[in-house]
């Protein structure tokens, strides 16, 4: 039986050795497929799975000499609905009767939308390599795997629709090949024309909108990681505020060129209890540790070990 | 023989050495076949385990300390790390949602009783600030993912 599986393990590698694709042009390519997925009309339902968890989600993404517009909406669990206009970002609650607005600046972008803009650090971090083949979403995807370098960061593979460079589907993998977490279409049409009603808020709130008024200042806060895993790079520091905290908490970002670390500092009051240990869901890695009278948090999509190293070695090095 | 009926279960055995294993088998060894199946099941399979957990969890969680698991020898803070990993992650998916905590920095030899419920529940809101501020920043969250708001039960704490 085990010879059989190894065999088929060995011709299917024949059949799909993948190849290397040179860091300027992997470079074009990820950034062609960072693009697609602002400048591309497209709708279709795609679906998140975590740890045998999955949730799907409909889009509807309007690019024009306009703007970018965008519609999603959640379709399992409490219902959701999140619109993009341009500007804002608008948060629909029907459960909770309530609605939110985000300004872009600060918003998140989701898949397919998943790279960043700017890419150039991502060579020095992962290989791009060439997987073949797939059909998927009843697209014929392109394949391609970005491998880790090292062991702070997971591996992703990426299936792509060659004509417009659009994600049809990302999945994270550790280092043992397992798929960590994944978003896939499940259907897809892309480009032709949207209608704009679809983009319309569907779900009957009826309550104010209400602007996120949580401020994030840009701050120098003297905080800092002395040994920052190969390939990090501080790409954000701010305060900001909790709910229920008075005291802000000082929220340093880093990223590898793909995905993001957060550092969160504050301070501890006194008898309040510090949090110490590691927790985790999917991808995702959570260290928290008390440094004298402050508290360290560290969140991110990568392997505990990076979470950790850059917890351990938070330090102020600001004036005294 | 024991650590060879383990490595036959994970399919670390060459085929004539599995052969001779199994052919070798006393009533004892299947006794720890079965025995690491049941586990290997128990892990896998999350709903076989719902039955089962699903009161135990809540009363535990509700009533009772949080137990810490163990932490393993340096050597294999790996392996068994993934172990605990993937049994934590079958119980998640029963209580409610995925967040689990694993062993505190420290290695502590003996399960230490830690926490009681009411400071879980701060635990629980804390967490949960910082994944959604850390949402904000990265690409890569679900972003639809506001359940997470409801951060499992499951979070275990070292209380000292």
């Amino acid at each position: 039986m085990r010879v059989v599986v190894l065999l088929a393990c060995l011709l299917a590698n024949v059949a799909f050795a993948s190849t290397p694709i040179p860091a300027q042009e992997s470079l074009q390519l990820l950034q062609n497929i960072s693009a697609a997925a602002r400048r591309v009309t497209y709708q279709g339902t795609f679906i998140f799975q975590r740890e045998g968890r999955v949730e799907s989600t409909r889009i509807y993404h309007l690019a024009d000499h306009a703007g970018e517009y965008e519609k999603l909406v959640r379709l399992d669990g409490p219902a959701r609905e999140i619109i993009f206009n341009g500007e804002d970002y608008q948060f629909y609650y029907p459960d909770q009767k309530s609605m939110m607005a985000e300004r872009h600046d600060v918003a998140r972008r989701g898949f397919p939308a998943l790279l960043p803009e700017q890419l150039q650090t991502l060579s020095e971090n992962y290989r791009v390599e060439d997987d073949g083949n797939e059909r998927l979403a009843g697209y014929q995807a392109k394949v391609y795997r970005l491998l880790p370098k090292d062991g702070f960061r997971y591996g992703h593979k990426l299936w792509v629709d060659p004509a417009t460079g659009l994600l049809l589907k990302v999945a994270m993998v550790g280092e043992d090949g397992d798929v960590i977490e994944q978003f896939a279409f499940t259907y897809v049409k892309i480009g032709g024309g949207l209608d704009r009603n679809l983009l319309k808020p569907t779900l009957p709130v009826k309550a104010p909108l209400l602007h996120n008024e949580h401020p994030r200042d840009p701050v120098q806060s003297g905080w800092e990681v002395g040994n920052l895993p190969s390939g990090f790079r501080k790409i954000a520091e701010m305060k900001r505020l909790f709910r229920g905290k008075s005291d802000p908490v000082t929220h340093l970002v880093y990223s590898d060129g793909i995905v993001a670390v957060s550092v969160f500092i504050e301070s501890l009051k006194p008898g309040a209890r510090p949090m110490d240990g590691v927790a985790k869901q999917g991808s995702v890695n959570l260290y928290a540790r008390p440094d004298g009278q402050y508290q360290v948090t560290v969140v991110g999509e990568v392997p505990e070990v990076t979470v950790r190293q850059i917890g351990d070695s938070v330090a102020y090095k600001g004036k005294p | 023989m024991t650590e060879k009926i383990s490595m036959l279960m994970d399919g670390e055995l060459e085929d004539d050495e599995a052969l001779t294993l199994v052919s070798g088998m006393k009533a004892e060894d299947q006794d720890d076949w079965l025995f690491y199946h049941l586990i290997g099941d128990a892990i896998r399979d999350p709903v076989g385990f719902r039955a089962d957990l699903d009161l135990d969890c809540s009363e535990a969680i509700h009533a009772e300390p949080t137990v810490l698991a163990p932490v393993p020898h340096k050597a294999n803070l790996h392996k068994v790390n993934r172990y605990a990993w993937s049994a934590a992650a079958s119980f998640a998916a029963v209580v409610l949602v995925g967040w689990v905590a694993l062993q505190s920095p420290e290695n502590s030899p003996v399960p230490k009783q830690v926490a009681q419920a009411t400071h879980l529940d701060v635990i629980k809101s804390r967490l949960s600030d910082y994944l959604l501020a850390h949402q904000e920043v990265s690409p890569e969250s679900g972003m639809m993912n506001s359940n997470i708001v409801q951060v499992s039960d499951t979070y275990q704490e070292n209380g000292r």
